[in-house]
């Protein structure tokens, strides 16, 4: 008969959607409405290009889709589980109990679906309508979106797990935690646990490196800051099979589930048993955090105690009688039991992690590798490694652990240098290797490098891509904004491409110190270049002395710039210090001078004081450097001072709008006499 | 047809039915009748495919029932805990059915509702307890369903309701060979409607019967005689209960009446009358046979069912 092996019905599907459609509406229109105010909330800023904004700030609300819309949705919908009327109908239905699960998954989904998308499409066209020259990357948005969604229905699958083992409410929701956060939970307890008792040496990745959690878009927020990894085609392959996973679980579940167990806190007796071991073991997680972090046993007494206490609510509060409080005390001896196997599982697991000293002996190679956590001055650089087999290299990535654990443990600063932390693997001869989160310094890690050979490392540099490659390219360079014409695309274009000659033609070492920041510490650089790809600064490059060809680029390209004569300014400076609320003049001799009209003890109360303060201002902007070689050759030069202002309201000059201006002025003893005077006014902080 | 074998149902260490066996023909209102916890709702949920059963088996029209969404097409049921989606009216739940049941009839849905004269627009949560009955079979009417389950459905009606509930299932089990099974606690409900009966007590079949059958084969008499006599005098005839009051006896006989009559003539009483039994008195009599009282069938139910 037709209806007989149907796993998806339309109309049921459809009847889902409608059972949903209050709450799939109220949220539709939350939606909405945070797609309209994020971009209206931008119109004011006078921000220009792309480079301000980047998905996330106009996508947010979308990207917590799968924690907000979705578990409600799923929890709504099954709710006919928990009582016995509603339960025995949706049995009783000429449907298979697999189809009416997936006909609902799929009404929850497309719901999820019309809400995402929509909410990103409008988000889109808002901020087409109120910021003008905002440009995006719709294939990473499509991308983004994609991961949400595929992370919405691994929460979904989680739930729908959570939900055909229980009968109530609060089950509901404690056991959806429990599936979709616990695992991680526990995870990050243990190895953040062994890794303190490590001294931060301990490779978490390389541990489990799938359980490590970042790959599962769900829980990844727990370990990131941000959701930049959406997109990532790895995490949401990762993701969906994870969801996949628990979705046929939760199908399994589901079919097995009897309609007698509606309103029960679990559908089987020992799970119940199971979901308050769990749930103490999460509570008993600040104890034995206490034990590893050797506080007094008092406090951590007292808390297994209130635990205790907890063990014995769960039970009354989830199954709303006292009847089974007697029979639940074995359970109290299983939680002991798993406390203690944390204790020792982790103390063994460290012990083991620091005993562990390499011995140049016993070293065939030494890896170091660089991951997103490592800065990166270009981002197309993803997981370079770079091994060393010469036997300097290797004792100085050897002598680099000890100085890390030295340093995590007793705060003991090598030659009072400090190391970014890198990933290493210890190769050793037979056949074993060890990873290690290593602080390398940058006379170590210059000594490394320096002794690397591509062809025995086998390392492979990318190339660095052409301007069209990049959606926008800008500049960050403090004095820029004493040009009247500040540099545009063109200018830049031109910059960066002779830049990259320079890049092909520097060597290995170069290129290596370079990928590892460890290049020109003290050079001053006069320019750097962010160049942007889908709303991330991709690339980062500070333009000096040493890159050639750029540098000279660069100073040919301001030659043709003109300096801002800020005295011609004096009266719209004035007016608008007048018309502002909000003024910063900062003075730089070393000191910065700081007048805020706001600021409490602000001195300049009076017409008078103004007048005299505003005179002193005038006089000393006729000392400022005008000629533009000789603004290159100070910059950065003791022998200036810096001027800046700093408005809450933009000022026109040119073809450009300022909130700040910056000026050098020559330092001399008029100046310099001037600069005391006007310390008088403000404000005075920093060192001298 | 029904057909029930050994089937047994647990909840937990609790039996609900315990090797129940029946068979159910098409075209029959059969009634089920017991105290509290003797297993009338557990049985009709596992009729409708909503519980599992733990042992033996249940087919109807000679497939298996779970699972089985061609079969449940043939089922309504309405049971004594009606589910109503949250703020919904009587037109939302049409709603509801038509999209789950694939014969549901609107015609017949808008027939019903102007019989019983029911809001359609109104929120069901307004309706009194009766009201939500009726809306009930209302639905489950409309479903054009070949079997019907009505779990307790005649409490919270009033005379007049239950009269056109009644007429209803009638109607659709006469013109339609629908089968209709029925479940209460009060034999009185039933009498009047059921062509078979059956008394389920602690979980077991304690006896099945059809009711005509039932009234025919058991019968008071009433009879006097000139000279003494004892119940040894009617040796020949299967009596169930005797008592004597001075020269009258009163006697519960089983078997053809007119057989018995024409025994009883031919010893010339000078009072004998035949007369009818009320199915409670049948049922007690049946049941004083099977080693059962009647009261602690009827008034000593025990655990209520899961």
């Amino acid at each position: 008969m037709k209806t007989k092996n149907k796993i998806f019905d339309l109309s049921l599907c459809i009847e889902g959607m409608r059972l949903l459609r209050v709450l799939g509406f109220i949220s539709f229109i939350i939606y909405l409405t945070i797609s309209f105010l994020i971009p209206y909330n931008y119109s004011g800023d006078d921000y220009i290009g792309q480079m301000d904004y980047s998905v996330m700030d106009f996508l947010a609300h979308d990207y917590v889709i799968f924690m907000l819309v979705v578990p409600a949705l799923t929890l709504f919908l099954f709710s006919f589980l928990l009582k016995r009327n509603s339960s025995d109908f949706f049995h009783s239905i000429p449907h298979k109990k697999i189809c009416v699960f997936v006909s609902f998954f799929m009404s929850i989904m497309i719901w999820t679906f019309i809400i995402e998308f929509s909410a990103a499409l409008f988000s889109v066209i808002f901020a087409k309508i109120f910021i003008s020259n905002i440009v995006f990357d719709f294939a990473y948005i499509f991308k983004t979106l994609l991961g949400i969604y595929i992370a919405s229905m691994a929460v979904c699958a989680g739930i729908l797990m959570a939900v055909s083992i229980t009968g109530n409410f609060l089950s509901n929701v404690i056991v959806s935690g429990f599936i979709l956060l616990a695992p991680k939970i526990f995870a990050d307890f243990f190895l953040d646990q062994i890794n303190k008792l490590a001294y931060n040496v301990f490779d978490v990745e390389s541990f489990f490196p799938v359980l490590f959690g970042k790959y599962n878009l769900v829980t990844s927020f727990m370990s990131v800051s941000d959701f930049t990894e959406m997109g990532n085609a790895k995490y949401q392959i990762y993701t969906f099979i994870l969801f996949a996973i628990m979705f046929v679980a939760a199908l399994i579940l589901f079919n097995k589930r009897k309609s007698e167990v509606a309103g029960n806190a679990a559908s089987y007796k020992f799970l119940q048993d199971v979901y308050r071991i769990v749930f103490t073991m999460i509570l008993c997680l600040l104890p034995l955090n206490m034990i590893f972090e050797d506080y007094g046993k008092t406090g951590i007494i007292s808390l297994y105690v209130i635990i205790l206490i907890f063990y014995f609510v769960y039970e009354i509060v989830t199954t709303k009688s006292v009847k089974n409080l007697i029979k639940i005390i074995p359970g109290i001896f299983i939680v002991i039991i798993l406390n203690v196997c944390i204790i020792f599982g982790v103390k063994i697991v460290s012990k083991r992690i620091l005993n562990y000293k390499p011995e140049i002996k016993d070293m065939s190679a030494v890896e170091i590798m660089m991951d997103s956590s490592n800065y990166r001055y270009y981002r197309g650089i993803n997981n370079f490694k770079i091994k060393v087999e010469d036997e300097a290299g290797m004792k100085n990535l050897i002598a680099a652990l000890d100085a890390t654990i030295r340093f995590n443990r007793d705060g003991i600063l090598e030659n009072e240098e400090l190391g970014e932390s890198y990933r290493v693997c210890y190769y050793e001869k037979n056949g074993e290797k060890y990873y290690r989160n290593v602080a390398i310094t940058p006379s170590r890690l210059k000594a490394v490098l320096k002794a690397v050979t591509k062809e025995k490392s086998g390392y492979t540099l990318p190339k660095l891509p052409d301007a069209g490659y990049f959606d926008e390219l800008n500049y960050s360079y403090d004095y820029m904004f004493s040009f009247e014409n500040c540099l545009n695309t063109n200018d830049l274009t031109r910059i960066y491409e002779a830049y990259r000659k320079d890049y092909d033609n520097m060597s290995d070492y170069e290129k290596l110190a370079r990928t590892f920041n460890v290049h020109n510490e003290n050079s001053y650089c006069v320019l750097y270049l962010d160049l942007y790809k889908a709303g991330i600064n991709y690339l980062e490059i500070g333009i000096d002395e040493s890159t050639e060809n750029a540098y000279n680029e660069f100073l040919d390209i301001i030659s043709n710039k003109k300096l801002i004569n800020l005295k011609d300014k004096t009266d719209d400076f004035k007016s608008l210090f007048v018309q502002n609320d909000y003024i910063d003049v900062y003075l730089y001799d070393g000191l910065y001078i700081s007048v805020d009209k706001n600021v409490a003890n602000y001195n300049l109360g009076s017409d008078e004081k103004s007048e005299e303060f505003f005179e002193c201002m005038d006089e000393l902007l006729d000392y400022a450097v005008t000629d533009v070689d000789e603004f290159i050759e100070l910059s950065g030069n003791d022998d200036t001072y810096i001027y800046s202002i700093r408005l809450d309201t933009c000022i026109q000059i040119g073809n450009k709008t300022y909130d700040s201006i910056y000026v050098l002025i020559e330092k001399n003893d008029k100046t310099e006499e001037l600069m005391n005077t006007l310390h008088s006014f403000g404000d005075s902080f920093g060192d001298k | 047809m029904i057909s029930i074998k050994n089937l047994t149902k647990n909840f937990d260490d609790f039996t609900a039915l315990d090797n129940v066996s029946c068979d159910i023909e098409k075209g029959v209102i059969y009634g089920v009748v017991g105290s509290n916890g003797a297993g009338k709702s557990t049985l009709l949920r596992l009729l409708s495919g909503i519980y599992k059963a733990d042992g033996g088996s249940i087919e109807i029209d000679g497939d298996n029932v779970w699972e089985n969404p061609a079969i449940k097409e043939k089922i309504a049921f309405v049971p004594d805990d009606i589910f109503y989606l949250n703020g919904a009216n009587l037109k939302r739940m049409a709603k509801l059915y038509a999209s789950v049941y694939k014969k549901f009839d609107y015609e017949r849905f808008n027939y019903l509702t102007e019989a019983f004269k029911l809001n359609t627009k109104k929120s069901i949560n307004t309706f009194s307890k009766g009201m939500k009955r009726q809306a009930a079979v209302i639905l489950s009417l409309s479903c054009h369903a070949e079997y019907m389950f009505f779990d307790e459905t005649f409490d919270g009606l009033d005379p007049v309701m239950r009269a056109l509930v009644k007429k209803l299932i009638c109607d659709d089990v006469l013109e339609n060979k629908a089968t209709a099974i029925l479940t209460s606690h009060s034999l009185r409900e039933l009498e009047d409607t059921c062509d078979q009966l059956a008394l389920l007590h602690k979980g077991g079949l304690v006896f099945e019967s059809d009711i005509s059958n039932l009234k025919t084969s058991l019968f008071k008499v009433q009879v006097a005689f000139k000279e003494d006599f004892t119940q040894k005098d009617f040796e020949e005839l299967e009596i169930l209960h005797y008592i004597k009051s001075g020269s009258v006896a009163n006697m519960i006989v089983k078997g053809d009446k007119e057989m018995t009559v024409n025994i009883l003539k031919g010893k010339n009483p000078l009072l004998l009358d035949v007369l009818p039994l009320s199915l409670e008195e049948v049922f007690t009599y049946e049941m004083a046979i099977l080693g059962y009282s009647f009261d602690d069938v009827f008034l000593g139910g025990e655990a209520s069912e899961n």
